[in-house]
């Protein structure tokens, strides 16, 4: 097991090399100076040009450029975004939670729903249900997010024509203004509880239900499909077919037989689900005025806010490269053979 | 593959090769869209003609503004058939707006398409022949590429490059080129191993001719179902990128900036949320459905299997 851990860290490591290649050279190399985009009409007064240019680093050779961004990288430095100062590590891990919370109550969504129902269409295969089942998640990975966001908040805040919502939801931020929970974990649902102010969970709540329906809506489809086809590969093994014969109910052959074996390639999409919803959350933190790290993205791109873009692309990069590390070991942990095949 | 192809490409493979149940195990998961498949080539067919007649077909110039008709509502709900689709917040036929819209959406969808493709079979066939150092570079890069969220990765690239047209395809390109390399590059390597390559290789072929000659219409199949599904992401992108501002700039006729600006009116006006994104999520699914249905139809194994 160890060994297996260790193989795979060791080929963790070209990959970062490569990612810190591609950001740092992302912002360097393309067209498009940074330096006279950031100062806009200002770049004419060459001595504040060329003070930038120096405070930046940027007249030194491209290799010693990359090795001092290294060298800064390793020490947790990832710069100051131009347009507050901040250190861009501070400031991604303060809007980080809220990011997280949405995807993590996505991904939850995604699961709970998409598990049994691909389950149910898998067990009544050809049936009107697994048609009904299939086509709406053909319909839910077509779907366009930015689209069905807007749509969500048509049918479940605004209300159709005259037709007024069963239950307006709020559609704007991560909870009723009237509340202001201290952020002691990041996580609304946790703060607003640890509160206790009466309504402050429920406002959280509320607010997280749209936007993550949203966000989920893509990985539940896949899921769904997923789980549908994995189930039906596994019913074919002819140890189901020894389960059924020695007298299991279908329903018990199913879920501790089947079902059991059918998760391993679910569990490896979702994990490779992960960077679709962090790509996902850019649109709806957008659409759901969500104060996460997609917007706070966005936001660096409309002010030019290199260093910011940079660092977020990083961090987000290696989030995804650690997610995907530990559906591998989890893999190899469920699967001794490919513990040992490698 | 995961970040640029959420579901085709993740289902066969698997991170490190290991073999994965195949996707759509059940032989007749295709029966179930069947029926609807004739209708998806259709529209698809519609859309692309549509695209194509778009200056001719539309009722008016798609940027002209007729400030006398501010959010007419579309003809079956109280508007006129002069504007039958409605107009939007600056008065510009909606009807219009959409066909010309198609044209840009479909073009930078292929173009997108095709500027991931050659690359990514290019590398994805010699890092398959060269395996140690070229595959091993090539590979790992296209990891880190992948470890990027699809739609960051575009994001950032516009906005080093600028938001225009010629930059949106080649920021949906460098998005879809890490899916097309590896997918290339595992068919390839199954390929290079046969019988009828070692044949080639000792009747004198050399790489290039190796590579493209036998190799590449073989691995052909998959490539041209991630191509398939890799159209359809492509035009989600392109709506993604003009809604978030990135895309064509205004007043171009683009879905997803349609969308954008219809975000404050989707209140008073509904019909300008409703049309440009029913339009791109029905070419998305006639595409994606035409798509599964190629793959099963390709997929020798699959249909071996029924």
């Amino acid at each position: 097991m160890f060994a297996f851990l260790l193989g795979r860290l060791g080929m963790l490591l070209p990959t970062l090399f490569g990612l810190t290649l591609l950001t740092f050279f992302l912002v360097r190399l393309l067209p498009g100076d940074p330096v006279s985009s950031m100062l806009g009409i200002m770049a004419a007064d060459t001595t504040l040009r060329d003070a930038l240019t120096a405070q930046m680093g940027l007249d030194r050779p491209l290799p010693l450029q990359y090795v001092r961004y290294l060298a800064a990288l390793s020490q947790g430095d990832l710069g100051q975004s131009i347009a507050t100062g901040e250190p861009v590590l501070a400031a991604f891990f303060q809007r980080f939670p809220a990011t997280l919370e949405l995807t993590l109550a996505a991904m939850g969504l995604a699961l709970l729903a998409g598990i049994p129902l691909g389950t149910l269409a898998a067990a009544r295969r050809d049936s009107l249900i697994d048609r009904g089942i299939m086509a709406l998640a053909l319909t839910g990975y077509s779907m366009p997010i930015y689209w069905w966001g807007l749509l969500a908040i048509l049918f479940f805040s605004v209300g159709l024509g005259e037709i007024a919502p069963a239950w307006a939801l709020p559609v704007s931020g991560r909870i009723a203004v009237e509340f202001d929970p201290d952020p002691l974990t990041g996580f609304m649902l946790v703060d607003s509880f640890l509160s206790e102010e009466t309504g402050a969970l429920r406002s959280a709540l509320e607010h997280l239900l749209l936007p993550s329906l949203v966000l989920g809506t893509l990985p539940l489809a896949v899921i769904a499909r997923m789980t549908r086809s994995s189930v039906l590969e596994i019913m074919r093994e002819d140890y189901v077919r020894a389960a059924r014969a020695k007298g299991l109910s279908p329903a018990r052959v199913l879920v501790a037989h089947v079902l059991r074996n059918a998760l391993t390639p679910i569990v490896t999409v979702a994990g490779l689900l992960v960077s679709v919803l962090l790509g996902g959350a850019v649109l709806t933190e957008t659409i759901f005025a969500w104060p996460g790290i997609g917007r706070w993205m966005i936001e660096a791109v409309w002010q030019r806010d290199y260093p910011v873009l940079q660092g977020g692309l990083l961090l987000i990069a290696l989030l995804v490269i650690l997610v995907n590390f530990l559906v591998d070991v989890l893999h190899g942990v469920l699967n001794p053979r490919i513990r040992h095949g490698t | 593959m995961a970040s640029s192809t959420p579901v085709s490409a993740m289902e066969p493979e698997s991170p490190r090769g290991v073999p994965l149940a195949r996707a759509p195990a059940s032989p007749r998961q295709g029966g179930i869209l069947n029926g609807v498949m004739p209708l998806a080539v259709l529209w698809l067919f519609c859309l692309f003609a549509m695209a194509a007649c778009a200056p001719w077909l539309a009722p008016h110039d798609p940027t002209e503004q007729f400030r006398e008709h501010l959010l007419l509502p579309p003809a079956w709900s109280g508007g006129t058939l002069a504007f039958p689709f409605g107009t939007d917040d600056l008065g510009r036929d909606m009807l219009s707006r959409l066909l010309h819209g198609a044209r840009l959406s479909l073009m930078i969808g292929l173009a997108a398409n095709i500027a991931a493709l050659v690359p990514g079979v290019i590398l994805g066939l010699f890092a398959a022949s060269h395996p140690r150092c070229f595959g091993f570079f090539t590979m790992r890069l296209m990891d880190a590429l992948l470890a990027l969220p699809s739609l960051l990765l575009a994001v950032a690239v516009v906005a080093v490059l600028g938001a225009g047209l010629v930059n949106t395809i080649l920021a949906i390109a460098l998005v879809q080129l890490p899916g097309v390399v590896r997918l290339t590059r595992a068919a390839a390597l199954d390929e290079l191993g046969r019988d009828y390559v070692t044949a080639s290789r000792m009747a004198g072929a050399g790489t290039i001719r190796l590579l493209f000659a036998a190799v590449l219409p073989n691995c052909l199949p998959p490539l041209i179902v991630q191509a398939t599904l890799g159209f359809s992401v492509a035009i989600l992108d392109v709506a993604a990128l003009g809604f978030l501002g990135l895309g064509a700039p205004p007043p171009t006729p683009e879905w997803g900036a349609m969308l954008a600006s219809a975000r404050d009116f989707i209140e008073t006006a509904p019909w300008v949320v409703y049309l440009p994104g029913m339009a791109i999520m029905s070419a998305v699914l006639a595409i994606n459905l035409f798509g599964d249905g190629l793959r099963d139809w390709l997929d020798p194994k699959l249909r071996m299997a029924m």
